[in-house]
């Protein structure tokens, strides 16, 4: 095994030994299971009958394995006044649009300040990341004041449209733009003719590829598990998360559908993140520099 | 420097082709002139402008206005007979410091947990991106399953029942009864007290450790992003830096301290400040309780309290960046 692995693969640590493999191995197992426990227990629970849900001490096996509490949970959805598909359609269209104009304003706005010379840019980066810092419980009065004049009161935009400017975005573009897009490259696009636009889509964005793969990470798992918000009254456009907390709202009896429930939240940002990391895996090579 | 002369001789260039052209110099001739002569810089910084423009405006229109507001919302009190809002100077700011008993108390148990919590996060997300880092059997599924508390962590799971789960399951524990952190006490403050004493360190270190090892589980949870943040670092250090230290005969140890970390130290400014930001803004943090509960009984007041606490987080972020950019390294492509 560990033979195998120091000869394959171009970017292996240096001197590695056959012992050290094995114990970083058992070292991650160990940590691994750790982490994996909740997971695994939420899980299981979802697939316990009510008596064996509430068995104390709480068992990590199951006796009897049953999907009813599944479809309990799709019985459940059927009765809601609002159709259910429609917040699920909430909540995509929200994460995928919020989502994507973080990503778009983050990195174009991160390009700009990292590698364009122009008077200001500093100010302007500390004001950005100043203000958005700001963003508490505490501000929840003046930021319904202002959605409100814009008019965007119980409309997608409200949720929307703040979410698409975060503090850690541009940080974190910013700075992998700084180390890992070198000048020279972007220079000898311009010098071939490409507009700026050209160079920071086509040139800069492939080399910083693990950085908004990250970022989509980050902004679709909190988009995904956005809840009720203060700025939504009308049913139609709450989201989905908000539905299941008023099914789960219903007491003990619901604790089965709960469980259920709460793997189906937990399956979507488990499976964006596994398919986005395989993408991670295949980037490299980005840094052509050759001097 | 380099980059000042290549600047300077692409301006010339740019330049003479609207001074030969005499052809084009009729009636509006000087109109196109003066549009020709843009410079290479000037173009730059257009191009640059309307890049974050979008960010320009969001702060403009929707947080630079919020933000004045709630200054001004936090100076003023509602008159109930005129329905309108009265300026009345800082005074919440003077009492937050001077009556609130409170207050003073939750801030330093904030900074307190500030200051457990940002090295050990750090420390464990690099430890675990440089180990995920390498060529190993099921390195995908070890990313996914370090990467699971964030999911399981946030939103529904937390409010639904996996915050039952986790105190079911492991308050169970060694040290039962006095878990104040959501998690269980893992280890017994006394056994680490007895280690140290024994170790003859002082008591700080001691505390230290046991809050450290007692906040094992919140840590873990805390330090999804910034592992991600660390990997995709480590993804974007070049291959070849690698191969001539393999080649010079460096062993992994000194690799490890003379490439991979002064290529990742940017990210580790940006982790210290994702974590601090992380720190002060989630809900289990003391001082955000204690301003929440505030809220609903003096909206005014909270917002000031808001605000000092905002100053503290931006000087604790300035002072931390102003350290940490002497000893980042950025690589130098020219």
């Amino acid at each position: 095994m560990a033979k195998k692995l120091r000869t394959r693969g171009h970017r292996v640590v240096l001197n590695r030994s056959a012992g050290g493999d094995t114990g970083i191995t058992i070292m991650l197992t160990i940590l691994g299971l750790f982490m994996f426990l909740p997971m695994y227990y939420v899980v299981i629970q979802s697939l316990k009958p009510l008596d064996e849900l509430f068995m104390f001490p709480p068992k990590f096996i199951v006796m009897r394995p049953t999907l009813e509490n599944f479809g309990d949970l799709f019985t459940l959805m059927g009765d809601s006044w609002v159709p259910f598909s429609r917040y699920i359609f909430n909540t995509v269209f929200i994460t995928i649009c919020g989502t994507l104009g973080n990503l778009i304003f983050a990195s174009m706005a991160a390009y700009s300040l990292a590698k364009l010379r122009f008077p200001g840019r500093k100010a302007i980066f500390n004001i950005i990341v100043m203000s958005l810092m700001f963003h508490s419980t505490v501000n929840q009065v003046t930021h319904f004041i202002i959605l409100s004049a814009f008019g965007w009161i119980d409309t997608y935009l409200s949720i929307i449209v703040p979410s698409m400017a975060t503090t850690i975005g541009l940080y974190l573009m910013k700075q992998f733009m700084e180390t890992s897009v070198p000048d020279t490259v972007l220079e000898s696009a311009r010098l071939d003719g490409a507009s700026e636009f050209r160079t920071y889509l086509i040139i800069a964005m492939p080399m910083v590829k693990p950085a908004w793969l990250t970022l989509i990470i980050e902004c679709f798992k909190n988009l995904w598990n956005s809840g009720s918000s203060i700025y939504i009254h009308s049913e139609e456009l709450k989201t989905f998360n908000y539905a299941i907390q008023q099914i789960l709202s219903g007491g003990i009896a619901r604790s089965g559908a709960g469980a259920a429930a709460t793997v189906v939240m937990m399956l979507v940002p488990i499976l964006v993140f596994v398919l986005n990391q395989s993408q991670i895996i295949e980037t490299m090579g980005s840094s052509g520099m050759k001097d | 420097m380099s980059e000042n002369i290549t600047e300077k001789s692409l301006d010339e260039i740019s330049v003479t082709p609207a001074e030969i052209a005499p052809s084009e110099l009729d009636s509006n001739g000087l109109l196109k002139k003066r549009a020709r002569k843009v410079s290479l810089d000037s173009r730059k910084a257009r191009a640059g402008y309307a890049f974050v423009m979008p960010f320009i405006l969001g702060v403009l229109f929707i947080y630079l206005p919020i933000l004045l507001d709630s200054v001004w919302f936090s100076m003023s009190e509602l008159n109930f007979k005129t329905d309108e809002y009265n300026f009345i100077g800082p005074v919440y700011y003077v009492e937050a410091f001077t009556k609130n008993t409170k207050f003073v108390t939750n801030l330093m148990a904030g900074l307190q947990q500030l200051v457990f919590e940002v090295p050990a996060v750090i420390i464990f997300s690099l430890f675990i991106a440089v180990v995920l880092n390498q060529k190993m059997l099921g390195r995908a599924a070890f990313r996914a399953i370090f990467f699971l508390p964030v999911i399981v962590s946030t939103g529904i799971m937390e409010t639904i029942n996996a915050g039952d789960i986790m105190s079911n399951q492991t308050q169970g524990g060694i040290d039962d009864g006095s878990g104040q952190s959501g998690a269980s006490q893992i280890v017994s403050t006394l056994d680490v007290e007895r280690l140290f004493a024994s170790m003859k360190v002082g008591g700080e270190l001691v505390t230290y450790v046991v809050n450290i090892v007692n906040n094992v589980y919140n840590i873990i949870n805390y330090s999804g992003v910034q592992m991600l943040i660390f990997l995709a670092g480590l993804q974007s250090i070049s291959p070849s830096i690698y191969e001539a230290c393999r080649i010079d005969g460096a062993t992994g140890w000194e690799t490890f301290w003379k490439v991979t970390f002064p290529m990742i130290s940017p990210m580790i400014l940006v982790n210290a400040v994702y974590t601090i930001i992380d720190a002060f803004t989630r809900t289990q943090n003391p001082m955000i309780k204690y301003i929440n509960q505030v809220y609903g009984a003096n909206p005014y007041s909270a917002t000031a309290m808001s605000w000092i606490y905002f100053g503290i987080i931006i000087l604790i972020i300035a002072a931390f960046a102003g350290i940490a950019s002497t000893f980042i390294f950025y690589q130098r492509r020219d």
